[in-house]
């Protein structure tokens, strides 16, 4: 029989890597847009803020320590998206054009912006997570929600793998700069995540 | 310090109730009681989607638990869930019985239960959860089950996974 450890890892990874509901998947891809496969150790950094963050509001919104206002999480979602988009343009600016790479030291600033939006995209986790939790199982709840949140970790990481790969394929067989590559998805990402806040303004 | 600024800033923001519902997700516990020698489920389904699953089958108007319910609610109820939830015990097809139903404590969901009775302890269970499964793509059916073996696992019931089979050694 299928654990329930299997079944809610399924679930968050599912919810995560899900096209249907891809405001998640956009916000990792524009967190990665100004990386090439080369710095995936700053990736790591970053993705683990992220992590650490979300985590952090899925269990305690979960367990029903902070009350989560569904309506204004999922505005907020695509506004973490548009603000990572418009930071990548504004704050990343490449040295010049001949130099590539991510230089400039005020990058370090989108680690505590991962960390904190990583708050707000936890909340939502936490949104679906409680609509799977069975009422009366608090023994197994702990359970649940560990194997649900390292269900959302390997989605995770599928996705940062992916647009890694989108932009090596990028740089190395298009000969597209990385300049370039930052503007043209963090331009995308902005643009779907503005829509997409536009249409769930909640007041 | 920044970071319990912001948290508190989010909370204090969330008056509104919640609306879990607009995930499609119904949920079973299913547990097979030795004393009794009987299977015992409760199953949570919102109340909007059953009744619009159950007007596509031509019961409408049923209010269910609402002071308007209509008195045939619970017999439409029923026949919905015997047809959409079937279980095959050690290979053979057994029924239940609809024993009653309540409203979820947020007022959203109705709890239905039911129970397979007369049944000696079994060795492999198949299980059929359709609920709702007609009605929505993204619809999810989750059963945790706790066989005779006091064997614990969660099932995932979607579109295209139907139907599982469970054996407890």
């Amino acid at each position: 029989m299928q654990s329930t450890f299997q079944t809610y890892l399924q679930l968050g990874f599912e919810h995560i890597s899900d096209l249907q509901g891809y405001d998640h998947i956009l916000f990792i891809v524009a967190l990665c847009a100004i990386y090439r496969l080369a710095e995936w150790r700053k990736v790591a950094i970053l993705v683990t803020a992220f992590t650490i963050g979300h985590s952090v509001t899925l269990a305690l919104a979960a367990m029903d320590i902070i009350p989560i206002n569904g309506e204004l999480i999922e505005f907020l979602i695509p506004v973490t998206i548009f603000a990572t988009a418009i930071y990548n343009v504004v704050v990343h600016q490449f040295d010049s054009d001949d130099v590539e790479g991510t230089f400039d030291r005020r990058v370090r600033l989108n680690y505590l912006f991962a960390l904190l939006f990583g708050l707000i995209h936890g909340m939502g986790f936490s949104n679906f997570f409680r609509s799977l939790v069975i009422p009366g199982q608090e023994n197994s709840f702990i359970k649940q929600l560990f194997a649900f949140n390292v269900g959302v970790e390997l989605g995770q990481l599928l996705i940062v793998v992916v647009i890694l790969l989108a932009s090596f394929v990028a740089f190395s067989v298009l000969r597209i700069r990385q300049r370039s590559w930052n503007l043209f998805i963090s331009g995308a990402a902005a643009g779907i995540s503005l829509i997409m806040a536009l249409e769930r303004i909640p007041w | 310090m920044w970071m319990s600024l912001f948290l508190v800033l989010l909370s204090g923001l969330s008056h509104k109730t919640t609306d879990l519902h607009k995930f499609h997700v119904s949920r079973c516990m299913v547990e097979y009681n030795p004393q009794e020698q009987a299977l015992q489920m409760s199953m949570h389904v919102f109340i909007d989607d059953l009744e619009l699953a159950l007007a596509e089958r031509g019961a409408d108007s049923l209010y269910i638990c609402t002071k308007m319910e209509s008195s045939d609610a619970e017999y439409y109820l029923g026949r919905y869930l015997e047809e959409q939830v079937q279980f095959a015990i050690d290979g053979q097809p057994v029924s239940f019985r609809f024993l009653g139903k309540e409203i979820s404590e947020d007022m959203q969901a109705v709890w239905c239960y039911l129970e397979v009775r007369d049944l000696p302890p079994f060795r492999e269970m198949t299980v059929t959860y359709d609920v709702l499964l007609d009605l929505y793509d993204d619809q999810k059916n989750i059963m945790h089950i706790v066989g005779p073996n006091r064997q614990e696992g969660t099932l995932l019931f979607r579109k295209g996974y139907r139907t599982e089979t469970v054996t407890f050694k």
